[in-house]
């Protein structure tokens, strides 16, 4: 782990799962952890190993993860969001 | 004939471009998955005709939902593909045209949302897209008509592609390739649209917000209804049509049975138009006088909020919740529309992927959503004893939808799965696409209520001139009373709620009940049986087996239902 000078925000180095991120982090897709029905999913829909993204908000009570990768926002299900392994940028 | 199949991702406008091709109006919303049933017209052109078809949006062609199965059959079946991309979008849609293009059919690309996409900044190269894919790329602006014409010229040259990736780490790879190619990116300050967007997906203000839409909405809705009767309807009613009634009545007195069928029972020596009964007093006094107003005053408000693209961000915001019903948060749409109508509502369960959630929510609308001429009637039946015996109706509704979900949750085994949603950008809704869409749904009601309302109306009557009516009552009423503590006459009223549950309601008054009388019997009736139409749907969609399930659910959880409000009020 990592401090940026002047502000409390911490960069993880190893990747981690897309719920630990902070709303407005941006991170890169680094791995899917699930089954090939989410992958295949998340592949139709542009969330493949590589991809940019940032993370915009999580609703509270198990809800969905919001994020925004090109030009559009995706939710996805706490589930699904927990299997999504992401490389933290900044 | 040539069949042309118009494919491309959920909520690119597919719809909006087979109205305009085709001149017949296809309904179109800002969400993914609003078409859910295809649709298919004759276009003439200069010498020749096609078959137009308007598939459900898709993400890809290896389906998982039902919507994705139907669109892989017509593409398969179709000589020309025009696939419909939202400029603004192009990454993530060229997947779609990725595999499309693996089925070697002849191929058009159209860029939708061009105005959009270039607002936003972003620039693509057309040419050098038509050439690197190898088929023809028209832009267009479907909302508008522009780039149509020459959509439709372009048919005759459409090509089969060359481009054959194959897997999909080369379908993403390629696509890098030709963004990377033929797409420019300028930087644009944010707007109060894109604040807006971020305000209303953030948990606390997001959560506010939705509250408050959702108040706002209902608030509306009753506004504009109850002014349309008071302000509209009620004058007409009373100043035209009713003097009409009683000429009517006065020049059918050679035949006293046409006079009762058309006409109605005289209430304390004159004609009323709520409780006569005839076809022509009751029968178009509670459909057109009471709840066509809330009709048009619902589907107003919804297909305004419908083309914000509001409606998948109040999915989200209620993803958390609804799961614990053994939902996810998409289930709120089928929920909404059924709250006009519950027959869109079932329809619209297609968007959601397994069968057992669609059972869930088809079972969940037919108990504890009251259609859009239930709720006229609750307002009418119990308004005027004030607001909260309505309220108390739909508190009890909501309680029963509510433990009913987490009973299936735990009860109806299969397979539930994970959210995965792309929100759109808010657009502004516009009056050329909301009016033929409400004019549609209020086309549909009419023809949907008037020959059922009029069935009904007819049957009770018969039943009242021959006596039926209460041999009946007598014999279940007993059980009525006992179980329910309601007068016999409500048995036949219940069954009468299979025709239509509105004119069911409106025979509630006559039968001078108390408060809780009433408001045990109008729960009763919104959960007792599906109606006719939502009958039939959930026959056509879900099987027989299925429509057994949630009739019989229903049954048991209205009786449960009545007798427990019997103790507790």
């Amino acid at each position: 782990m990592q401090m940026k000078a002047g502000k409390k925000v911490m960069i993880p180095e190893s990747p981690v799962s897309l719920v630990d991120l902070i709303p407005g982090q941006k991170g890169i897709v680094h791995q899917i952890a699930g089954g090939p029905g989410v992958e295949n999913k998340l592949c139709v829909m542009g969330v493949v190993p590589g991809k940019r993204i940032t993370k915009v908000s999580q609703l509270p009570a198990g809800g969905p993860v919001v994020i925004r990768l090109d030009e559009h926002e995706l939710a996805l299900g706490r589930g699904v969001a927990q299997k999504i392994v992401i490389k933290v940028s900044e | 004939m040539k069949k042309v199949v118009l494919a491309g991702n959920p909520n690119v406008g597919k719809s909006v471009v087979f109205t305009r091709l085709s001149g017949v109006y296809a309904i179109s919303s800002n969400y993914p998955g609003t078409t859910v049933e295809i649709a298919r017209s004759m276009v003439k052109r200069d010498h020749s005709s096609f078959e137009l078809i308007d598939a459900p949006g898709t993400y890809a062609l290896e389906a998982d939902a039902e919507a994705e199965k139907i669109a892989g059959k017509l593409i398969e079946s179709a000589d020309v593909v025009i696939n419909v991309v939202d400029a603004g979008n192009l990454e993530r849609n060229l997947y779609l045209t990725f595999e499309l293009m693996e089925q070697r059919k002849p191929m058009i690309l159209a860029l939708n949302m061009w105005d959009e996409a270039k607002k936003r900044g972003i620039d693509i190269n057309i040419l050098k897209l038509s050439e690197i894919l190898g088929i023809p790329v028209i832009p267009v602006v479907a909302t508008t008509g522009e780039g149509m014409k020459k959509l439709v010229q372009s048919l005759d040259s459409a090509q089969v592609p060359v481009i054959i990736p194959g897997s999909h780490e080369l379908r993403w790879k390629e696509i890098g390739q030709v963004i990377e190619a033929v797409q420019d990116f300028s930087y644009r300050q944010p707007c109060w649209v894109d604040r807006l967007k971020e305000t209303t997906i953030q948990p606390v203000s997001g959560i506010i917000i939705g509250v408050g839409v959702l108040y706002g909405v209902f608030w509306l809705v009753r506004f504009i209804g109850e002014s349309l009767i008071t302000y509209l309807l009620d004058p007409l009613f009373y100043t035209w049509y009713f003097p009409f009634l009683l000429s009517l009545d006065r020049a059918l007195s050679f035949s006293p049975f046409l006079r009762t069928v058309l006409v109605g029972q005289p209430v304390y020596g004159t004609i009323n138009l709520e409780q006569s009964l005839g076809l022509l007093s009751t029968g178009v006094y509670v459909e057109l006088g009471v709840v066509l107003p809330y009709i048009v005053s619902f589907y107003l408000i919804l297909g305004l909020l419908e083309d914000t693209g509001y409606l998948p961000r109040l999915a989200v915001l209620l993803d958390g919740f609804l799961h614990r019903v053994g939902l996810h948060g998409y289930a709120i749409v089928p929920t909404l529309l059924g709250l006009g109508c519950n027959v869109p509502g079932v329809m619209a369960t297609r968007v959601l992927e397994s069968e057992t959630e669609r059972f869930i929510v088809t079972v969940l609308i037919s108990v504890g959503v009251p259609c859009a001429s239930q709720q006229a009637l609750v307002f009418g039946v119990l308004g005027k004893y004030g607001t909260w015996p309505v309220l108390l109706v739909y508190g009890i509704l909501f309680l029963v939808w509510l433990i009913l979900g987490v009973i299936l949750k735990y009860t109806v085994k299969g397979y539930r799965p994970a959210l995965i949603l792309e929100i759109p950008p808010y657009r502004l809704p516009y009056w050329k696409t909301i009016l033929p869409k409400l004019w549609m749904r209020v086309k549909g009601f009419l023809r949907e209520a008037l020959p059922v309302v009029s069935l009904g109306i007819l049957a009770i009557n018969l039943l009242f001139m021959t006596n039926l009516f209460q041999i009946i009552a007598r014999g279940l009423g007993p059980l009525m009373t006992t179980l329910f503590g309601l007068p016999k006459e409500v048995t036949l009223i219940l069954a009468l709620g299979f025709l239509r549950k509105d004119i069911a309601m409106s025979l509630l008054p006559p039968l001078g009940l108390s408060v809780k009388q009433l408001i045990i019997s109008t729960v009763m009736l919104a959960m007792f049986f599906p109606c006719v139409a939502t009958f039939m749907v959930i026959w056509k969609e879900l099987g027989m087996k299925r429509l057994l399930q949630a009739s019989g659910i229903m049954i048991g959880f209205s009786l449960l239902v009545g007798a427990l409000l019997r103790v507790v009020l």
